[in-house]
């Protein structure tokens, strides 16, 4: 991405038969932009093609003729000449220092096989994230070795995965996973998780985001989590039969530290989930059941307490550990109403449609069941992306992690005539981006500016998955947001309801 | 001087490099160094050594797998790869039997589109006919670069196609311009058609590899001869299929290499592949 320049100070730096790829140098050109005082950054090879884009661009006067197509550009444009020095020199650190060598350096204090790794002290389980190809050999190795199994790795057959939760609950181990994006157990967070407090409340998730949004809910509400423990988005398939939801759910019934139980899915086979809900009825305990999407009165038939959004079934939860009724969202919100009124006045005619671009699957698909429950065979106008799914991150970081993918799908949204409504999900906590509030506001500014231009007004709604202890901050994230004039609903449900809420009432 | 020496065993080398590896074995100088390739300076010439996973390359020989090539050699090294026992493998592109059919190549172009990242040149997969007003400057150079070369080579404007393919040689930020990734995809698919303009609009896009990088004009001189690699053979009779899985297979090729192929090869379809009617319709 490289737009026109507004600086005072130009500079450029040429690294010789320097040879990267594009999505790295515009990940070091997005770093650059986010310094101090720089307006404008591009990292181009230097060929007479680029140059005229790089003149176009406003920073061509300050690249030496010298440079070649084989070399590689820097130029930037500050506020500041120092600053502009500065980037430069952060450039040249970036281009030279190999991912590699921080792979090696990391690799030299870490041992490089499970034995070395259980050679250095007692360990009950192993978190795996190697590519598919290796991750059932690993996974299969450490179950032998009697440990506890999260499985990050994805790419791995549903065969293997049968044969991984068949040894597993032969030894009376968990297998997390494959593609298990996130757990804590006993209060150490796994994959992207949350900093929440511990409790009663105990989780199992076929859902990576759908189990942080809970747990950050929990959190929020004032209680705590036990155990979460995710289970792989395939688990409740036919084929695998809910193995490992089955047996987590024998270990939280006898957990003496857990008082309520909540199962997460996306739909599960039908007798996939009959099973599920008689092992939950047998728990002993009170069970909180979010299966996206499905009908919940079956829950309900079978003992257990439904809840229709991730938010719900949070709220259900806590108010079990309390001994009070567990009662759902006040979906007649006056509040809520009011803001869609005002935001819905501001549009065009023709601005009817959500577009919905998401990090998290399960928060996608939350967002989808609650548009067709709000605006019913309408929602079929609006369109929910997730941009975690397998299609999109081939050879690129989650966006999760790695925020640019988002950035120019946002941007591409302002020149949506049809768009009412931009909704987002903003996910913090571990191994997440460091600022991804900060990450997108730009973007946001730059989709609104262009609506604008264009006659239009584009409403920007947005949840954030994460707590006040994640090292993001709940409450820093949402000024940058609300700065942003985005609006900030507490939960993604809401968030959905909502945009749906506004581009309900827009004219066609 | 070279810092050190390593060796390296073939198992699949192109035809293209074997007047060059007559002794049995290819000797030359890293140039850069990657997780998945080398790419050495041999006699003049540029050769990748790739893992299997890059497939077949026009300038290329696929070595024995490994984790990772810049544990081998690094820039300045020198590199031996004993080519003896490697299996020739053409990377001469041949003729569709037959003709694609509008539905297949509408259904790839309706999959590319789905899947077009935001990167490179993949927003104009969506739509040639309107600026993605994303602000970015190379999409907004390449536009209409595209759309004269694709009126000019329908039309059988020689001139005008040629300075339309030179002036998109070099334009893209990375180590293949997404212009040239473009121009690979857009002559390959106009030489399985036997296109009048195929070779000299390939011709011109080598004669303009002075401004670009050395990988790109490489391809671009490989192209020039009717050579290409093997992901776009594949891409290639995906598209003329409507092979969805091996579509998105290859447009996952590098960072934003596979779809600016696509692209390419999906506006040398609309310029060669389909009749008449079918454009028009």
């Amino acid at each position: 991405m490289m737009a026109t320049a507004k600086g005072t100070a130009l500079r450029a730096r040429v690294f010789a038969s320097s040879y990267r790829d594009s999505v790295e140098l515009m990940r070091i050109a997005a770093e650059l932009e986010r310094l101090p005082g720089i307006t404008r950054a591009g990292l181009v090879m230097g060929t007479i093609a680029n140059r005229a884009v790089l003149l176009q661009a406003g920073l061509l006067s300050a690249v030496p003729d010298t440079a070649g197509a084989n070399d590689l550009i820097a130029a930037v444009a500050a506020s500041d000449p120092g600053l502009a020095d500065a980037a430069l020199e952060r450039a040249a650190a970036l281009l030279t220092t190999p991912a590699v060598d921080t792979a090696r350096a990391r690799e030299s204090f870490a041992p490089t096989t499970l034995a070395e790794a259980l050679s250095a002290g007692p360990a009950n389980l192993a978190l795996i994230s190697t590519p598919g190809t290796y991750a059932t050999a690993e996974a299969l190795k450490a179950l032998k070795r009697g440990l506890h199994v999260f499985l990050f790795s994805d790419n791995i057959s549903i065969e293997e995965e049968i044969e991984l939760k068949t040894l597993a609950v032969k030894k009376g181990l968990l297998l997390m996973g494959p593609d298990c994006g996130t757990a804590i157990i006993d209060g150490i967070p796994l994959g992207f998780a949350n900093a929440v407090a511990r409790g009663t409340v105990g989780l199992i998730g076929a859902s990576g985001t759908g189990l942080q949004q809970v747990t950050c809910l929990i959190d929020r509400l004032g209680a705590g989590v036990s155990q979460a423990i995710g289970v792989g988005g395939r688990d409740l398939d036919e084929r695998v039969g809910g193995t490992m939801m089955l047996a987590a759910l024998d270990l939280l019934a006898a957990d003496p530290g857990t008082s309520v139980i909540v199962l997460l899915s996306k739909p599960p086979a039908p007798a996939v989930a009959e099973r599920v809900l008689a092992k939950a009825r047998a728990a002993g305990k009170p069970v909180v059941v979010n299966f996206l999407g499905s009908d919940p009165s079956f829950a309900r038939r079978a003992g257990a307490i439904p809840a229709v959004t991730l938010e719900d079934a949070a709220r259900a939860a806590v108010a079990l550990t309390r001994g009070e009724a567990p009662l759902g969202v006040d979906d007649d919100d006056n509040d809520e109403a009011v803001v869609a009124r005002a935001e819905t006045a501001k549009l065009a005619v023709g601005q009817r449609c959500v577009r919905g671009l998401y990090s998290g699957g399960s928060l996608a698909y939350e967002a989808k069941v609650v548009l067709k429950l709000v605006l019913g065979d309408a929602a079929k106008h609006s369109t929910i992306v997730d941009l975690g799914d397998d299609e999109f991150t081939v050879g690129r970081p989650h966006p999760m992690i790695d925020p640019r993918l988002r950035f120019e799908h946002i941007v591409a949204t302002g020149s949506d005539e049809q768009a009412a409504v931009l909704l987002l999900d903003v996910v913090i906590g571990y191994a997440s981006h460091p600022d991804p509030a900060g990450a997108l506001a730009p973007a946001i500014a730059r989709a609104r500016d262009i609506a604008r231009r264009s006659g239009r007004y584009l409403a920007v709604v947005a949840s954030i998955c994460g707590t006040d202890r994640d090292t993001q901050g709940l409450a820093a994230q949402e000024s940058t947001l609300v700065a942003a004039g985005v609006l900030v609903q507490p939960s993604n449900a809401r968030a959905a309801r909502l945009a749906a809420l506004i581009a309900k009432a827009a004219r066609p | 001087m070279p810092t050190s020496t390593s060796s390296l065993a073939g198992v699949r080398i192109s035809s293209a490099l074997v007047p060059l590896a007559i002794s049995g074995e290819l000797r030359g100088t890293v140039l850069s160094a990657h997780r998945a390739a080398l790419n050495l300076t041999c006699s003049g010439h540029l050769v990748t050594c790739g893992l299997s996973e890059l497939g077949a390359l026009p300038n290329g020989v696929t070595v024995v797998d490994m984790k990772d090539l810049r544990g081998v050699a690094t820039p300045g090294d020198e590199v031996i790869v004993n080519v003896r026992s490697a299996r020739p493998w053409s990377p001469l592109i041949l003729p569709l039997a037959d003709r694609p059919s509008t539905e297949a190549v509408a259904r790839s172009a309706q999959i590319a589109a789905a899947r077009a990242p935001a990167g490179g040149f993949g927003p104009l997969l969506c739509s040639l006919d309107e600026d993605p007003q994303d602000g970015d400057l190379f999409r907004s150079a390449a536009r209409p670069i595209l759309s004269a070369l694709l009126a000019a080579t329908r039309g059988g404007d020689r001139l005008a196609a040629v300075t339309a393919a030179g002036s998109l040689v070099g334009l893209g930020a990375g180590m293949t311009p997404s212009g040239d990734d473009a121009l690979v995809g857009f002559t390959a698919a106009l030489t399985v058609a036997r296109a009048e303009l195929a070779r000299p609009i390939a011709r011109a896009a080598a004669e303009a590899g002075a401004r670009t990088t050395l990988v790109a004009r490489t391809y671009l001189e490989h192209a020039a001869r009717g050579e290409y690699a093997e992901r776009v053979h594949d891409l290639i009779a995906a598209v003329a299929a409507g092979d969805s899985t091996r579509i998105v297979r290859g447009m996952s090729w590098g960072a934003t290499s596979g779809a600016d192929l696509v692209l390419g090869i999906l506006l040398g379809a609309r310029a060669a592949w389909l009749t008449a009617e079918a454009r028009a319709a």
